[in-house]
């Protein structure tokens, strides 16, 4: 059986039962980097000869229990590694190498996975491409002339072309969702706060950033959940007074879920190819028993929703602006008129908020909060795009807000797809998106599933459901 | 049995067994406010309608199963209780009516407490001392001339002088510690965001305060732990997480090890509250308790003060009113860059960016780790609660900006921070137990601070206290 394209759970049960070696099935995968990656370049950093040896220990132990036993896997570049460098493509990063593991790793690892490389990411993370001075530019494995998004991109794109059997990225502004969409895997945006982002951070930053999650991307939804368990509960000084108790699914199949579907906003144009198809996944639902609605919102101003949610992202991420840079976005802010609300005024703003203003934004958002949980009393998930469009090409032009993408035969800017990235982070809430089909161009599209707060095993629930009798995930052509 | 000054405990073992109603058990506690309120004006909200018919309910329906059973209590007026205003000190709230209780005393109620009534406050609860244009001003019942503390200012002068049986207050910068300590009573600020503050806000607010907290004020370290387990649960409007906060690390002297920091050097501290605490210390060590004088945490002590401060106007900068704001920014401007003092650091961080508050959060988080580091080592810090005992009334101009007197020295009033704040800002549970008296016959109390979720050692520790060295004394004259 050729290993290449298995989900991690299928990977540990061959592992588990002997079928093959920890040993074999990692050297199968690190052939396939040697093979492959020099034109997709996504394992950007390799980690081999350490995690022969720790496959060589698996192969001897005689306790094989675990659930991730000797599936090899890879990690977004911006997780620590002890012993490899976390640069975040910040060409000053380039010679930082971790001393610790990040937390999730030290999980991973405790949960039999094989770590043996790193995978690519934007500058800061900060793009849905994946290209940086430190490690040049990853190709999506569909066409190598588009991107596999970001910033989690490398590791969409290791996944897609068979060259890991599991990934942990990362996500403020879609960041697991979009490469997942765009690469046609599985990923899965967590409940905020749940699996704890420890060591993925630049200068040792402990700190938990709002909105910012960790989470898996992988060939299958039930790996979404192994993945999810590894990672998820609190950390040391948090779990002295909490447990992490994520309920089950709210159900186990689509006969009598309750399904609100949102194809369209006028902030975010989508592409047809993407509406058509939830529409049709919805009628799918519909005749298997859901109960669909393509009305049912939550109570409130979405596009009021999206703005704050701009404004209190930048904010979150001004951290990382230096002192001459927020001078000029000061000046930025104060220059544009109040009522200009483009992606740029509001950035502006966002990147120069007084704290003051900061809470009270953060007022206005938990009242939104609380009108999704009531809304998710009427309903069990949320289906909506994850991104405007299929897969992009490269355009490394100008900044990242000035950039175009073409929908529906005509430019918009990039940065509108934000909405979509928003709808479920800005209010901290668990998002996995699962392969939905393809473009009349061949290109994977995906499918946001939003759930409630801690709603976790819901939305990875329906994925895997998608996966049984709609669609699991395909292997890109050309990667055998 | 005299019921009027013991601990909520006793209370509710004598309705429980029914050798007293709750309904008269209600109206002693009511007779006593109608009689000695006058004197010291800290219950200001009355509910007594409603708390007799909740009395009488529980005579007639009560399984007598719940911890609080029948125990009459006051809560802080800054709490929302359905039907009663919420002012929190200002003139212009005189008229508003609540229209649900905080989820706090829906939970207390829950375990058995009848709230009869709300009890004083300083204006927007920002002062050690708790009068305002609304109800007035609150004396301590140890001492008339003199305040009970704030902002749980009226909480702590009714439980001391036996009004009720608890207290429910909140705290930011002292205001559940210091009352508990001026008034000679038990309190406890939890670890933050453990007890969900839904209910004590003036704008309904959804979204949880920066180191604010709400705890429990009473006459026993064991009525901490009754009001902690009613209170301490996620509000599940924002959180699916179970509380697993553990059991006290131990509850025996001789296992305990503890560190003791009784003064530090430009942060004066009234010389007999630091000999008290040292005395304390030699009698633990006495006990058997491993004691250390000079174990600290490993930070930056005046970076780790300078820090609270900021965050703390950070976190109060949500309700600043705009001209407040104006205010300040013109005395930012006046200020001379190399003064440090707690006042000017306050208007320095008028206009503070999220940027600038990100930076200050991430140092937050890193002291953070060096208390859990330290208290890996000890099991709790005993450490004053703030510089004296309780003040005496100074009600000229604004709180920041009056002096203070310690130790024969003027300090700022605002400096008065230190205590309360170098442990609260990195959301540390902290317990009040009451330890001696001043020769001036004030109460003095000490500060048992533990690590993050080490609720339960701190409360063991002030409860240890009380059994082995002093127990809550009523102030004298209020039979």
């Amino acid at each position: 059986m050729d290993p290449s394209f298995l989900p991690a759970h299928r990977l540990a049960e061959l592992t588990r039962s002997g079928k093959i070696g920890c040993r074999e099935l990692l050297n199968h995968f690190i052939a396939r980097v040697e093979r492959h990656n020099p034109k997709i370049n996504a394992v950007v950093v390799r980690d081999f000869d350490r995690a022969r040896e720790r496959a060589k220990a698996l192969d001897n132990q005689p306790d094989k229990s675990a659930p991730l036993f000797g599936v090899p896997m890879t990690m977004k570049e911006s997780f620590n590694v002890a012993g490899l460098p976390t640069t975040w493509g910040v060409p000053t990063e380039r010679d930082s190498i971790a001393t610790h593991n990040a937390l999730a790793v030290d999980h991973l690892q405790a949960a039999g996975a094989v770590i043996f490389g790193k995978t690519n990411v934007p500058l800061l993370l900060a793009d849905w491409q994946s290209y940086n001075e430190i490690y040049g530019t990853t190709n999506n494995p569909w066409d190598l002339k588009l991107s596999p998004g970001g910033s989690s991109g490398g590791s969409a794109a290791a996944l897609a072309a068979g060259m890991t059997g599991l990934e942990i990225g990362s996500d403020i502004g879609s960041s697991i969702r979009n490469p997942a969409h765009y690469c046609g895997v599985f990923g899965h945006k967590p409940t905020w706060g749940i699996a704890p982002p420890l060591g993925q951070a630049l200068h040792g930053t402990v700190a938990q950033s709002d909105i910012s999650v960790i989470g898996p991307l992988a060939r299958s939804a039930d790996d979404l959940a192994l993945a999810l368990d590894a990672i998820a509960g609190p950390e040391e000084i948090e779990a002295a007074g909490w447990k992490l108790d994520l309920a089950p699914p709210r159900a186990t199949r689509f006969d009598g879920l309750r399904v609100a579907v949102m194809t369209h906003h006028e902030l975010s144009e989508v592409d047809a190819a993407i509406t058509d198809k939830i529409e049709s996944l919805a009628s799918f639902l519909s005749k298997q028993g859901a109960r669909t609605s393509t009305a049912a919102r939550p109570d409130f101003d979405l596009a009021k929703a999206h703005r704050l949610y701009i404004e209190m992202l930048r904010a979150t991420t001004s951290a990382r602006i230096d002192d001459a840079a927020m001078q000029r976005w000061r000046a930025e802010a104060a220059r544009l008129p109040a009522d200009d609300a483009s992606y740029y005024a509001l950035m502006a703003r966002g990147n120069s908020m007084p704290h003051r203003d900061f809470l009270l934004a953060n007022e206005q958002r938990q009242r939104m909060r609380r009108a999704w949980a009531a809304f998710f009393k009427e309903w069990d998930v949320f289906l909506c795009p994850a991104a405007a469009s299929a897969a992009q090409p490269h355009d490394h032009e100008g900044e990242r807000w000035e950039r175009t993408i073409e929908v529906n035969g005509h430019s918009v800017p990039t940065t509108d797809q934000m909405f979509w990235a928003g709808i479920s982070c800005f209010f901290l809430l668990p998002a996995t998106v699962a392969p939905l089909g393809f473009t009349p161009a061949g290109l994977p599209v995906g499918v946001q599933i939003v759930g409630p707060q801690f709603g976790d095993r819901t939305t990875i629930e329906f994925a895997r459901l998608m996966e049984q009798s709609w669609q699991g995930f395909v292997a890109p052509p050309g990667w055998n | 049995m005299q019921p009027t000054f013991l601990p909520a405990w006793r209370l509710a073992e004598l309705t429980t067994s029914r050798e007293i109603g709750c309904a008269e058990l209600l109206d002693h506690y009511i007779a006593r406010v109608d009689r000695l309120n006058p004197r010291i004006n800290a219950v200001v909200v009355r509910d007594l309608e409603r708390a007799r018919k909740r009395a009488r309910s529980l005579d007639r329906n009560g399984t007598g199963k719940s911890p609080l059973f029948g125990v009459p209590m006051t809560v802080k007026e800054s709490y929302d209780v359905a039907g009663l205003p919420t002012t929190w000190g200002y003139a212009d709230r005189k008229t508003h009516r609540a229209e649900a209780d905080a989820l706090a005393v829906q939970r207390l109620e829950q375990a058995g407490a009848v709230v009869f009534g709300k009890t004083n406050v300083p204006v927007a609860l920002a002062d050690w001392q708790s009068y305002n244009p609304v109800y007035g001003t609150t004396n301590n019942p140890w001492h008339e001339a003199h305040t009970p503390g704030g902002s749980s200012g009226g909480g702590a002068a009714a439980c001391a002088a036996g009004f009720g049986g608890l207290e429910l207050g909140s705290d930011i910068g002292g205001s559940i510690r210091v009352p508990a300590h001026y008034c000679g009573l038990f309190g406890h600020k939890p670890t933050w965001a453990l007890c969900p503050p839904r209910g004590h806000s003036l704008t309904n607010a959804a979204a949880t305060s920066d180191i604010s907290v709400i705890g429990p004020l009473a006459r026993s370290a064991r009525d901490l732990t009754l009001a902690l387990n009613a209170i301490a649960w996620p509000d599940p409007l924002d959180s699916d997480l179970a509380i697993a906060l553990p059991a006290p690390r131990t509850t025996r002297l001789s296992e305990l090890r503890i560190a003791v920091w009784s003064h530090e050097p430009c942060h004066e501290t009234d010389t007999e509250t630091v000999a008290l605490i040292e005395e304390i210390a030699r009698h633990l060590e006495s006990e058997g308790v491993e004691i250390s004088r000079t174990a600290r945490p490993d930070f930056d002590v005046t970076e780790a003060y300078r820090l609270y401060v900021t965050l703390l106007d950070a976190a109060l900068s949500a309700r600043a009113p705009d001209d407040a704001l104006a205010r300040k920014r013109e005395a930012k401007a006046k200020l001379h860059a190399d003064d440090m003092s707690t006042g000017a650091l306050f208007k320095r961080a008028v206009d503070l960016t999220h940027r600038e508050w990100l930076r200050l959060n991430e140092r937050r988080h890193q002291i953070r780790r060096a208390w859990q580091a330290f208290f890996r080592n000890w099991d709790v810090l005993l450490c004053p609660v703030i510089a004296t005992p309780a003040l005496p009334h100074m009600q000229e101009g604004e709180p920041w900006g009056r002096t203070h007197t310690v130790n024969g020295r003027t300090i700022g009033y605002e400096d008065m921070l230190f205590w309360p704040g170098i442990t609260c800002a990195f959301h540390l549970p902290a317990s009040v137990a009451p330890i001696g008296l001043s020769q001036s016959g004030l109460p003095i109390g000490v500060q048992i601070v533990g690590p993050l979720y080490g609720d339960r050692t701190t409360i063991a520790v002030a409860e240890l206290l009380e059994k082995s060295w002093r127990a809550f004394v009523p102030p004298p004259g209020w039979d």
